[in-house]
C-alpha cells in the first residue's frame, strides 16, 4: 500500500494550513446492508409509546340478548329512550366497539442492535462521509469546498457567535449546503404542524469537534447544521435515512483525535475491506488473470443483420429451403429439353378411336 | 475506491435519480452527458467525468477532473475550459471532442459530447430576424365595439373633468 493518504486542514479564513494523517477509520468498507439496518433498528428507539384508553369501547353495560329475538348474540347496550339502546357494543366490527388487539403502551418500542454492529454501521458511515460522489448522492452541495473530509483548524472550537460561525462556512466553501436546507424550508403536511414540527427542512453539513468551546451555541442557529462531540458519533446524524454520505465538517483536534477513540472501543477492531483493490477492469487486466486465461482467439466477425435474400430470385437460397426444389427444377429442365428435340409422342389428344366411335354411332 | 464500487454503492439509490414511471431511469447529476442513470454515463462513478454545460455568459463550459487529482478532492480536482458566446458551432463542437476524447481522456462518450455542445450552441443562437410583434387585428363586431369603448372612454374623462 502507498504511502497514508492526509488530509489538508483549512484555517477560518479557507487557506490551507497543515495536513494531518487520515485516520483509519475512513478506510473501512462502506456497507449499505449494514448501515441500513442498523439504522432502521436505531430510529426506532426514540420512539414514544402511544396506545388507546384502556376502557376505549367497553364504557356500556351492554349484555348478549341471547338467542331467540333473532338478532346476532353480540352484547347489546340495555334500556330505551335513546338511539344508543339496542345497539351491538364491544365487538371490533361495532360502532362504537373497542378496536382489533387494542393498542398497548407496553408494546416492544426497543430494538437491540449488537454492539460492535453498530460500531461497524458508524465506522461505514464515516468512510462514506469521504467520498465526494457519495457525499454529492446524498444531496449535499459540495462543489464549492476543495476536499473531503473537510477539516478546519482547531481554533473554530471556540467561535460563540453565529455570525462568526457562517462566516466560516463560507470561507471553507460550505454555504451552498446551508442555502440549500434554508431553501427547502417548507410546512408540514399533516398532524404534525400542530405538534411541534411544523416545518420540514433538508440535513445540512455535520459539524464534528473535540472540545466544545462555544462551538455548539455558535452553530445551533444555521439552518441544517447538527453539531457532535467525536467520542459520540451517531448512525442517525451520519446516515440521515439510512443513506450513507453525510457532509460532515471536522475541526483538527476532532479529526486527530479519531485514531484514539477508536482504541479505546474494546473488542472492536477496524473492519477491513475483504479485497484491496476492487477496480474491475484493472483485475481483469492483471498479471495474474492474464496470465491463467485462454489466449484470445481470432477475431470473428458476425453480421447478425445481413441484408435478407427472395428465395423466389435467389435460386441458392431456394434449394437451401426446399432441397426438393432442386430436382423438380431439373426434371422441367429436361422435360423442355425434349420438347424442343421433337421427341415428345405426337398423338392428338382429345380424338376418340374408330372403335369406340362404332358403337357410339350404331346404338 | 474504486469507480466500479462506487456505483454499486450510488446505483441503487440516489438524490439525481429520476424514475419516472414506465422507460428509462434519468439523472440529473452533473457530469453527466445523457442524463441517463447508468454507469457509463454516471457523473458521480467515474474517475473521469465529463461535463459540458452552459455559463451564464451564454458559452459553453466544459469541466474535467485532473488526471492528477486524488480522490477527496472536490472543487481543486476540476478544470473549466469556458467557451465565449461567439463561438460558432462548428468550433465549440471541434473542443468538445477534443477535450473528450483527447490524451486518452474518455474517447467513448466523444460522439455524446459532441451532441450535447451541439444542442447547447444550437440553444444559444440568436436569431438574425427576431419576429416582430404585432397587436392583433380585431375584425367584425369586435372592431367596432373596440372603437366605441375607446370613444366611451375619452367621453368619461370629459365628465370627469368637469
Amino acid at each position: 500500500m502507498a504511502a497514508r493518504p492526509t488530509v489538508t486542514v483549512w484555517s477560518a479564513t479557507g487557506e490551507s494550513s497543515g495536513s494531518l494523517p487520515l485516520p483509519a477509520v475512513f478506510t473501512a468498507p462502506i456497507r449499505l446492508d449494514v448501515v441500513q439496518q442498523v439504522h432502521k433498528s436505531i430510529a426506532k428507539n426514540r420512539r414514544q409509546p402511544y396506545a388507546v384508553a384502556e376502557n376505549a369501547g367497553h364504557q356500556t353495560s351492554a349484555e348478549s340478548w341471547g338467542t331467540g329475538r333473532a338478532v346476532a348474540r353480540i352484547p347489546r347496550v340495555g334500556g330505551g329512550g335513546t338511539q344508543r339502546s339496542g345497539q351491538a357494543a364491544f365487538g371490533n366490527m361495532c360502532r362504537g366497539g373497542r378496536m382489533f388487539a387494542p393498542t398497548k403502551t407496553w408494546r416492544k418500542w426497543h430494538v437491540k442492535v449488537n454492539q460492535n454492529q453498530r460500531r461497524y454501521a458508524v465506522a461505514s458511515a464515516i468512510a462514506a462521509s469521504a467520498l465526494p460522489s457519495l457525499v454529492l448522492a446524498r444531496g449535499h452541495r459540495i462543489e464549492q469546498i476543495q476536499e473531503v473530509p473537510l477539516v478546519l483548524s482547531s481554533s473554530v472550537e471556540s467561535t460563540t457567535k453565529t455570525k462568526e460561525a457562517v462566516e466560516l462556512l463560507k470561507a471553507a466553501g460550505a454555504h451552498a449546503d446551508i442555502a440549500k436546507v434554508s431553501n427547502s424550508r417548507k410546512l408540514r403536511a399533516g398532524k404534525g404542524k400542530m405538534r411541534n414540527r411544523r416545518y420540514r427542512q433538508r440535513r445540512g453539513p455535520l459539524v464534528v469537534y473535540a472540545k466544545d468551546e462555544g462551538i455548539t451555541r455558535a452553530f445551533k442557529n444555521v439552518p441544517g447544521v447538527e453539531t457532535c462531540p467525536v467520542e459520540s458519533l451517531n448512525l442517525l446524524q451520519l446516515a440521515p435515512g439510512g443513506h450513507v454520505g453525510r457532509f460532515v465538517i471536522w475541526t483538527e483536534s476532532a479529526i486527530a483525535a479519531l485514531d484514539s477513540v477508536y482504541e479505546k472501543k474494546s473488542g472492536f477492531t477496524l473492519p477491513i475491506a475483504k479485497i484491496a483493490s476492487s477496480d474491475v477492469t484493472r483485475l481483469i487486466n492483471s498479471d495474474e488473470i492474464q496470465s491463467v486465461v485462454r489466449a484470445a482467439g481470432p477475431a470473428v466477425q458476425k453480421r447478425p443483420f445481413t441484408q435478407k435474400k427472395n428465395p423466389l430470385k435467389n435460386k441458392a437460397v431456394l434449394f437451401r429451403l426446399n432441397p426438393y426444389a432442386k430436382s423438380l427444377r431439373r426434371q422441367e429442365l429436361l422435360r423442355q429439353e425434349r420438347k424442343a428435340k421433337g421427341s415428345v409422342k405426337k398423338t392428338a389428344p382429345g380424338v376418340a378411336g374408330k372403335e369406340f366411335l362404332n358403337i357410339l354411332h350404331s346404338a | 475506491m474504486s469507480a466500479d464500487l462506487q456505483w454499486l454503492l450510488v446505483r441503487k439509490w440516489n438524490s439525481f435519480q429520476v424514475k419516472g414511471g414506465n422507460g428509462p431511469t434519468f439523472s440529473r447529476e452533473k457530469g453527466n452527458l445523457l442524463n441517463r442513470h447508468s454507469h457509463k454515463f454516471s457523473g458521480l462513478a467515474n474517475s473521469k467525468v465529463i461535463n459540458i454545460y452552459a455559463n451564464p455568459e451564454g458559452g459553453i463550459t466544459i469541466t474535467k477532473v485532473k488526471a492528477d487529482a486524488k480522490p477527496n478532492q472536490v472543487a481543486s480536482a476540476r478544470t473549466h475550459v469556458n467557451l465565449r458566446r461567439s463561438t460558432g458551432p462548428r468550433r465549440a463542437n471541434k473542443i468538445a471532442a477534443a477535450e473528450t476524447a483527447g490524451k486518452g481522456y474518455r474517447a467513448d462518450l466523444r460522439q455524446v459530447a459532441v451532441a450535447r455542445a451541439s444542442a447547447l450552441a444550437r440553444a444559444s443562437t440568436r436569431t438574425a430576424n427576431p419576429p416582430k410583434s404585432y397587436p392583433k387585428k380585431q375584425r367584425g363586431s369586435k372592431k367596432a365595439s373596440a372603437s366605441a369603448s375607446a370613444s366611451g372612454k375619452k367621453e368619461d374623462d370629459v365628465i370627469e373633468l368637469d
